[in-house]
């Protein structure tokens, strides 16, 4: 223990010793980066308030993280209000504060496509999904899907696009976060993703769930809170009437009443809208990191209710999203303070949000926005490290390598050695990634999602006829049918490869990939005739039996 | 539990797989058929979608008919939790004790 204690002081000062190098030796590098912002006083404060007693928590974690079940879930000890806390906190990213609202300033009310259809994808996993998923599983999304399928080749599988869609996931909210913070703090991108990469690791290594569920809770109230802060802030600069707000917005920006029309960043065209709307709607239901949040609550009523209220919490957020992304156009657009020489909105077109907490409340709320934007991003790869070490020592090392009976010290030791790879990986690929367009890379973890573990998922629970062999011939092939979209896209295709023209001219393909992937797995399903086949579709009545009512669920987590 | 086939007979067990099929592939499927009309309106229905809600407001159908889909959204998922607390937990308690009854070979 003392061991682990001293390791974690000596991680603390390292990253400490980062930040204040850096901010000191920024300050003469500043001239050169136009669009790097002043360092905010405000902004580091609270971020270090944050750092230190997230950290604070995590030692405290670390003395009830000693199992697997703890390491994994938290034991199932989060009540539900807190695990919905933590849900949004899980899932709210800084794309969405930072990405929807910037979408939004700039191309009006098409942005908010990317909000609407995620509300409806969480209320419909809330119904068919969370609650069945609670029964029968307990570490993984992969220990649900294998439940009555033999054979270790859909454990790989289902292993590697968790993983794939971990790794793309986190990609893009690495690079996000080492260019935000370089924007935010100064600090160089390299040490940016090493701060990053240095507190998750911290978080999940010692604190496992219980400390990454708290990072994730503090991380949702401080984001809804600084959100319905600048919300109330603007509404209150327009009598609290929303319509004179956008009355405002559509009187200063050059497209007019069309901010609020449909058309200004889809176009109006009817697959590009459809292949949008589908991807959030149903990417969702197949995240990993999210969905693993549902077994850190003590069975299926307590999936429900977290699941219920996070669905309320971020409602409510989505509505701050669109209050922020549509009212800061009346208080920022063509005002010379928030631009840079150029012309262009000073630091980005993510600055909105913070531009708008800067008009509305000065350096500090500034400061405490930037700080917010830190904190959702470490929240956020917490999560994400902690479900791919899952995915590697559960679902590949114990229950495939090890046939399921490898020993709980053992496997616990890799998963914290996965951890630290994961870590080092994640730096890696995030300077690899730093010039990349983030855009494709999204897309791709969210169509992977999307056609290949929600239609697994939701085949799996429901269709007597799923067989291993339909999954893994089903599965991989459209996987690799999402792949080549992805690259007959513009953004390789054009962008990378060079071709005068994309023949996919969209950036997400699952208009197309999601159907497919039922489909085939339909398909190899109703072909199998093995005998395996013959057995794994006995099994569902008493799999259905046991998503029903969660009767044998409690029985298999004393084991 | 491997002969939890046989309680697929019990009464309760089959009023809780009804109930809850009733309730959550129509909402699911309004859900969808509701999200689709969001998806209508910005691209085959666009001229629809851009007119405005009334004549003295610049707030347009479409972005009216987002603030709704969010919040009806939220009602159900609102709703079905309270709905499922309130019928189905019971239902689930009451499979629970009619198989301990039985394992208890009454």
């Amino acid at each position: 223990m003392s061991r682990i204690i001293v390791s974690i002081r000596c991680m603390i000062s390292v990253a400490f010793l980062f930040l204040v190098t850096n901010v000191s030796a920024v300050a003469s590098a500043i001239e050169g980066e136009v669009e790097r912002q002043a360092v905010n006083v405000f902004a580091i404060v609270i971020f270090f308030i944050f750092a230190l007693s997230t950290l604070g928590i995590t030692w405290w974690a670390a003395r009830r993280t000693k199992s697997k079940e703890a390491f994994y879930t938290a034991s199932g000890g989060v009540s539900p209000m807190q695990n919905a806390l933590a849900i949004a906190g899980d899932f709210m990213s800084a794309a969405t504060l930072l990405g929807i609202t910037g979408l939004m300033f700039f191309r009006g009310y098409d942005g908010y496509i990317l909000s609407f259809g995620i509300i409806v994808g969480w209320a419909i996993m809330l119904m068919i999904i969370a609650e069945r998923f609670r029964n029968l599983g307990r570490f993984t999304f992969v220990d649900v899907i294998s439940y009555r399928l033999e054979g270790q080749s859909v454990r790989v599988l289902m292993a590697l696009c968790s993983l794939v869609v971990i790794v793309f996931y986190l990609i893009g909210q690495m690079v996000g976060a080492g260019k935000l913070i370089q924007l935010l703090f100064g600090l160089d991108y390299i040490y940016a993703i090493i701060i990053v990469s240095v507190l998750m690791v911290l978080y999940v290594t010692f604190g496992g769930m219980i400390a990454t569920t708290w990072v994730q809770m503090i991380k949702a109230l401080l984001l809804l809170g600084g959100g319905a802060f600048i919300s109330y802030a603007l509404l209150a600069r327009f009598g609290f009437s929303f319509s004179n707000m956008l009355k405002a917005s559509v009187d200063v920006h050059p497209m007019g009443q069309s901010l609020l029309e449909p058309g200004g960043w889809l176009k109006k065209d009817p697959l590009n809208v459809w292949t949008v709307g589908l991807t959030m709607c149903f990417g969702i239901m197949g995240l990993p990191h999210i969905l693993m949040r549902f077994f850190t609550v003590k069975d299926a009523a307590g999936a429900r209710k977290s699941v219920a209220y996070a669905t309320l919490i971020m409602s409510v957020f989505y509505v701050f999203i669109l209050i922020i992304g549509l009212g800061a156009v009346a208080i920022i657009w063509g005002q010379p303070e928030y631009y840079n020489g150029a012309g262009k909105l000073a630091g980005g077109t993510n600055m909105v949000a913070l531009h708008a907490a800067k008009a509305l409340g000065g350096d500090f709320l500034f400061g405490f926005m930037s700080a917010v934007a830190f904190a959702t991003i470490l929240a956020v790869v917490a999560g994400l490290t902690l479900a791919a070490s899952a995915a590697i020592a559960h679902d590949l090392y114990a229950l495939v390598i090890k046939k399921g009976k490898a020993d709980p010290k053992t496997e616990l030791r890799i998963t914290k050695i996965s951890v630290l790879v994961i870590g080092a990986i994640s730096i890696v690929l995030g300077v690899i990634f730093e010039t990349q367009n983030i855009a494709v890379v999204t897309a791709f973890a969210l169509a992977i999602a999307a056609s290949v573990n929600f239609p697994l998922l939701l085949l799996s629970m429901y269709w007597r006829g799923l067989t291993s062999r339909g999954a893994v011939v089903g599965g991989s092939l459209t996987f690799l049918f999402t792949i080549v979209i992805i690259v007959l896209s513009k953004n390789i295709w054009v962008d990378v490869l060079g071709h005068e023209q994309a023949v996919f001219p969209y950036v997400y393909p699952t208009v197309f990939t999601m159907p497919v992937g039922f489909v085939l797995i339909w398909f190899f399903s109703l072909v199998d005739k093995s005998k395996k086949a013959e057995l794994e579709r006995s099994r569902f009545a008493a799999q259905f039996f046991r998503s029903e009512t969660g009767i044998g669920a409690d029985e298999a987590a004393k084991h | 539990m491997a002969d939890n086939q046989k309680f697929h007979d019990n009464e309760n067990f089959r009023e809780l797989v009804r109930k809850r099929a009733r309730m959550i592939w129509p909402l699911s499927a309004f859900l969808v058929v509701a999200l689709a009309g969001n998806l209508y309106l910005m691209s085959s229905g666009a001229e629809l979608g851009a007119r405005k809600i009334s004549e003295n407001s610049v707030i347009t159908i479409a972005l009216a008919y987002s603030l709704l889909l969010i919040l009806v959204g939220a009602l159900i998922a609102g709703f079905y939790v309270q709905w499922a607390n309130k019928h189905l937990d019971p239902l689930m308690d009451k499979v629970r004790s009619d198989i301990a009854s039985s394992e208890r070979g009454e």
